[in-house]
């Protein structure tokens, strides 16, 4: 017993010395280095490449083909800049978790993404190259992304740029009305100021209790379920924040505005309007119910028209013809998408890297935002994922569905804007429709008027999420008939009494910081 | 069964078979399910909701499946991961759970608490990946097959099991000058037939269904065994279109339910070989007289 | 003088005697050491050198300052536990689970083995044995999807057929009633089969001439279940059931994560659920170390007393 008790503290004390090693290779190597960044090579020497560097990017995997050592994109940019790129692939679902051990056994890639409140607390950890003073060298990368632009500041301190952002969609959907549905019940489809809350009521329950599949039986299609945050927003309450009075509020204290709300949404729980289901459809499952055309109203992407030929292939015998709206107009005029907050992920270079190498991925990103760039990470290589056909346009090889080349612009990185789905071989019409669709859903933005700042509050880390299912709980409850509608007053009495009074007070110190 | 049952017996009889019967038919209508999905084209899951029979059969799911390169690699690093991963645990475990019987041995509490105190406390997953990585076994299939060898559960389970080997059994053999691990290798480990088989069963499961270890373990994606792969088909998360709306790859439903059966049907064949042991039973009884 | 040698004498001869015990003790207990050390080894290595990570629960963990360089901050984390405005809830929905699942979940595996014993048709007992253990390799995405398709309100299958049949329907998925029931109910349905196998395993180690004996006598199958059967399998049930006692606390995350919903919440969040929700948030590992490491503490409690209660029984227990 002796003897194993010896062996256990001996190995016991092993793995502290294990564990502190671990931890320091992360924190004192960091600061050193991070000295010796700010002094750049210029890219006229750098442009050389003369010496091969090693680079290892982690990028999230969801599903696709997965990308060999040797994929031509990673050939091609060895070449072209002279490295020796290495991924590390790692399952998304798991990316938060496994980064976390990364992170602690100091083994962190040299580029990586990471966002939210990691990204805030690894900054004062010393972990990201500052990319303030080195941008200046790249006018491709400083064009795209300019230092005063709201996503590049964004959980940024104010002299210090810690990664690049992912900067697109302000807002990406919006409601979506099966255009067929309504010809078949004789509804005419309403312009963007005929679409009240009023009409949208009319055009669900019409679609919950006739016809409009035409297959004989009325009342097995739904009139509109949930997550169609335009209905809320047409009530005027907040995307999470709005300011007021020069003060920032969230919803959960909108008493009046979720009265009217919830006094809509009850009605139509009960007459049935409202799918009785809503509570349990996941996204997914709303979206089965859409390819199976059993829903007529929703909430969407510009991905629309690939989900036309989704419902056609499941019911060949019908022609769906999905039509992007305007959100609907509420009791006061209020309308409005829900917009994103941009600059929330960012991609990091890793302080360990030494000058040549932040010089050598710089250059990478610098090229990656241009045109030609952005072509090689987006179709592919030329003659390999794509060709030019006899009649002069371009078209897909066998090599883009099982070489999976947009991988890394999808998965990493991508420049600037929304055009990262047009690709060389998109038809005029399809671009068109891009661009139309993207004019209309950001005519209405519906903004979260303290995105980024919840970073910054202590309370609302511990306490929102659980304080935000409660009020969830209140909502529901009062929707589905279980508590009358004066207890959303007593619901949000508890949101501010639990800890909302502090988050509301943490929010607006950072806003005016 | 040459004698009549009694009337006992035979209510008896009649109520395990009725309930036996009802309740592989509850186990079996869902089942059903998943199999005619599998089979059945996209179209029956969108429209029909729940359906037994497909509206027309087709195979297109499992082609897929089986021509998809990322398939075929992850069921090779599971037959790896299955295989030596199940014989050492096997090994040891039984070895350890043998060696534990003996109730006179000295320390023999302490570490049968040990080895219960594992199953309650664990440090977490940040100081096992350090430990691990601290042995360089990162990206290799030690990283899986060591740290998973021994559980509590398996060694206290075998434990009891070998303790209830009668002990005169094993003073004879001694007794003909037989020694401990001869007497381990050719007496009890086949006396203990029905235990080995549970276990390797367990083993079996256990190893082919490694998940969680697999991702963060190996850096190396091409090492990912198939439930990675199943997950992955599963669960879809919206996070995975973010704020890019794109032509995604999504896998039919017809796909995912094949992916199921495909990746339960080894378990679900080799179960049988293993259930004629834990069937049969030893032969104690035969033995000592 | 002579009486101290005749002592040091006897203690000599004691001291040869204790120690060729000791040599005949360990050229006896040697080669059952060398069978337990490489197990030993593993369980060293692999979940003792680790467990300094429990110590993160004491701290405000940040990967890059690692375990030991991480700011001190003692019981902050518990006492935040504690003080959590649901805590209560989440305590009584844990246990109220759990006891479901040891009172009526834990015997049905062995109640399914004994009967399965009691089938002598070979083909209908090995068929009906793979059936049941085949939906253990279901996810529970798999399940809790399935479910849902049979039991939402607007067109799962059952709801429809209670329209049909004129009865109102019934939100299973949402009323707080059904949840317990169902959770039950599925955990019976993937587990007793898999469970049964560690019976049946134990069932086939029994002497059959002890039945032989008992149809001598004219035992009724019954009586042979009671008298027999059971007694054999004392040792492993009580085993299973003190290990079952250790994991009281706990309840699988994925099961309850599917199945829960916001109208349903006040039975169905736990402490699993609830961590999970906060770290979504804020990603905290100290916080959710204290978590585990308070669901430990109480499941050795559980254990220990278990295990004492056996073993005042005359039972081995589990240490």
């Amino acid at each position: 017993m002796k003897l194993l008790k010896v062996v256990t503290l001996l190995l016991l004390s092993l793995s502290l010395v294990v564990g502190c090693s671990a931890g320091n290779s992360g924190g004192n190597a960091t600061t050193e280095n991070t000295s010796t960044n700010t002094e750049a090579a210029p890219t006229e020497q750098a442009a050389n490449n003369e010496k091969k560097i090693p680079i290892t990017i982690a990028v999230k995997y969801w599903n696709g083909a997965k990308w060999a050592e040797d994929h031509p994109t990673i050939q091609y940019l060895n070449k072209k800049f002279n490295i020796d790129l290495k991924l590390q692939i790692i399952n998304g679902g798991e990316y938060g978790e496994k980064f976390k051990v990364i992170a602690a056994s100091g083994d962190l890639p040299d580029v990586y993404s990471i966002g939210g409140s990691d990204f805030l607390n690894w900054q004062s950890e010393g972990a990201f190259v500052d990319l303030m003073p080195l941008l200046p060298n790249y006018p491709n990368l400083n064009k795209a992304y300019p230092a005063d632009h709201e996503a590049v500041k964004m959980l940024n301190p104010s002299d210090k740029i810690f990664g690049l952002t992912n900067i697109s969609w302000i807002v990406r959907d919006t409601v979506q009305i099966r255009q067929d549905w309504l010809d078949n019940l004789g509804i005419t489809l309403p312009t963007a100021d005929e679409f009240t809350i009023d009409k949208f009521y009319e055009i669900a329950k019409a679609f919950a209790t006739q016809d409009p599949d035409k297959n004989g039986v009325n009342g097995d299609t739904i009139g509109f379920t949930g997550s169609l945050p335009q209905i809320r927003n047409a009530f005027g309450i907040a995307n999470e924040w709005m300011e007021k009075d020069g003060k920032l509020i969230p919803r959960q204290t909108q008493v009046e505005e979720y009265k009217a709300y919830l006094a809509f949404m009850k009605k139509a729980y009960d007459e049935g309007v409202l799918d009785r289901d809503f509570v349990l459809r996941k996204g997914n499952e709303v979206e089965d119910m859409m390819k199976g055309n059993k829903l007529g109203v929703f909430n969407y992407h510009n991905g629309y028209h690939l989900l036309q030929g989704d419902i056609k292939k499941n019911n060949p015998n019908l022609n769906p013809v999905v039509a992007p709206m305007a959100p609907p107009i509420g009791p006061k005029g209020d309308r409005g998408n829900n917009a994103y907050v941009n600059g929330l992920d960012k991609v990091v270079i890793n302080a360990k890297a030494d000058a040549d190498k932040i010089d050598r991925i710089l250059q990478i990103f610098d090229w990656w935002v241009t045109d030609e760039g952005t072509s090689v990470m987006k179709n592919g290589i030329e003659g390999i994922h794509y060709k030019k056909n006899a009649e002069g346009k371009y078209e897909v090889t066998d090599k883009w569905e099982s070489g999976f080349p947009r991988f890394l612009n999808s998965s990493l990185f991508t420049r600037p804007g929304t055009d990262f789905i047009i690709f060389a071989w998109s038809t005029e019409e399809d671009i068109q429709r891009h661009n139309a669709y993207t004019e209309l859903a950001k005519q209405y933005p519906w903004t979260n008027d303290a995105g980024g700042l919840e970073f910054y509050s202590n309370t609302y880390k511990d306490k929102w999420a659980n304080l935000n299912t409660k009020f969830e709980e209140a909502v529901l409850q009062i929707i589905v008939g279980k508590q009358p509608i004066e207890y959303i007053e007593q619901a949000s009495k508890d949101w501010m009494a639990n800890g909302g009074e502090q988050i509301i007070k943490e929010i607006n110190e950072a806003a005016n910081k | 069964m040459v004698k009549l049952m009694s009337k006992g017996d035979r209510v008896f009889t009649v109520f395990v078979y009725a309930f036996l019967i009802a309740f592989t038919l509850l186990i079996l209508f869902p089942l059903f399910y998943v199999i005619s999905t599998s089979f059945a084209p996209e179209r029956d899951y969108y429209t029909r909701g729940f359906f037994l029979i497909p509206s027309s059969w087709t195979l297109e799911a499992y082609q897929y499946l089986l021509y998809n390169p990322s398939f075929v690699g992850a069921l090779k690093s599971s037959v790896i991961i299955t295989f030596f991963g199940t014989i050492i645990s096997m090994t040891l475990t039984s070895m350890m759970g043998y060696g534990l019987s003996e109730r006179w041995l000295k320390g023999r509490t302490a570490i049968n608490f040990m080895i219960l105190f594992t199953m309650l406390f664990s440090g977490g997953l940040i100081p096992s990946y350090l430990v691990v990585s601290g042995l360089h076994l990162i990206d290799t299939y030690w990283a899986l097959w060591l740290p998973g060898a021994v559980s509590a559960f398996s060694v206290i389970v075998m434990r009891g099991f070998f303790g209830s080997i009668p002990y005169e059994l094993k003073e004879s053999a001694r007794i003909d000058g037989c020694g401990e691990w001869r007497l381990f290798g050719t007496i009890i480990l086949p006396l203990a037939k029905p235990v080995i088989a549970t276990f390797t069963l367990f083993g079996i499961v256990g190893n082919w269904n490694t998940y969680f270890s697999a991702v963060i373990y190996f850096n190396d994606a091409s090492k990912w065994p198939l439930q990675v792969f199943l997950r992955q088909m599963l669960i879809l998360e919206d996070e995975k279109i973010g704020q890019l709306a794109e032509p995604i790859f999504t896998y039919t439903p017809s796909a995912r339910m094949a992916a199921i059966l495909i990746t339960a049907i080894p378990l679900l064949v080799i179960y049988p070989f293993l259930q004629k042991y834990f069937n049969k039973g030893m032969f104690i009884g035969s033995l000592k007289g | 003088m002579s009486q101290s040698a005749i002592q040091s004498q006897s203690v000599g001869v004691k001291r040869i005697a204790a120690a060729n015990a000791r040599a005949r003790y360990m050229k006896r207990a040697f080669p059952f050491y060398l069978m337990i050390f490489p197990g030993v080894l593993l369980f060293v290595i692999f979940r003792y050198l680790p467990m300094f990570g429990v110590f993160i629960a004491f701290k405000d963990y940040t990967p890059f300052r690692g375990v030991w360089k991480s700011e001190w901050i003692g019981f902050q984390n518990f006492v935040r536990l504690f003080s959590e405005q649901d805590f209560l809830l989440l305590l009584k929905n844990t246990l109220y689970l759990n006891l479901l699942d040891t009172f009526i979940g834990f015997p049905f595996p062995i109640l399914l083995a004994l009967l399965l014993n009691e089938v002598r048709i070979k083909y209908f007992k090995n068929t009906m044995q793979t059936i049941l253990y085949a939906p253990h390799f279901l996810s529970w995405v798999v399940i809790v999807g399935i479910t849902v398709l049979f039991m939402r309100s607007q067109d799962g299958g059952l709801n429809v057929l209670l329209d049909a049949l004129g009865y109102a329907r019934i939100d299973f998925m949402t009323n707080p009633d059904y949840f317990r029931p169902l959770w039950l109910f599925h955990n019976i349905w993937q587990g007793a089969g898999w469970g049964a196998i560690i019976y049946l395993a134990a069932i086939a180690s029994i002497d059959p001439a002890l039945y032989e004996a008992a149809t001598v006598d004219g035992a009724s199958r019954l009586r042979q279940i009671w008298h027999i059967t059971l007694p054999s399998l004392k040792t492993i049930i009580v085993i299973m059931f003190i290990l079952r006692l250790g994991s009281f606390i706990d309840v699988g995350f994925e099961h309850i994560f599917l199945l829960q919903n916001p109208l349903n919440l006040q039975v169905s969040d736990v402490f699993e659920t609830y961590v999970y929700r906060i770290g979504l948030v804020q990603g905290d590992f100290s916080y959710s170390t204290a978590v585990g490491l308070f669901k430990s503490v109480v499941g050795l409690v559980m254990i220990v007393a278990a295990n004492t209660i056996a073993k005042r029984l005359g039972e081995e227990g589990v240490y």
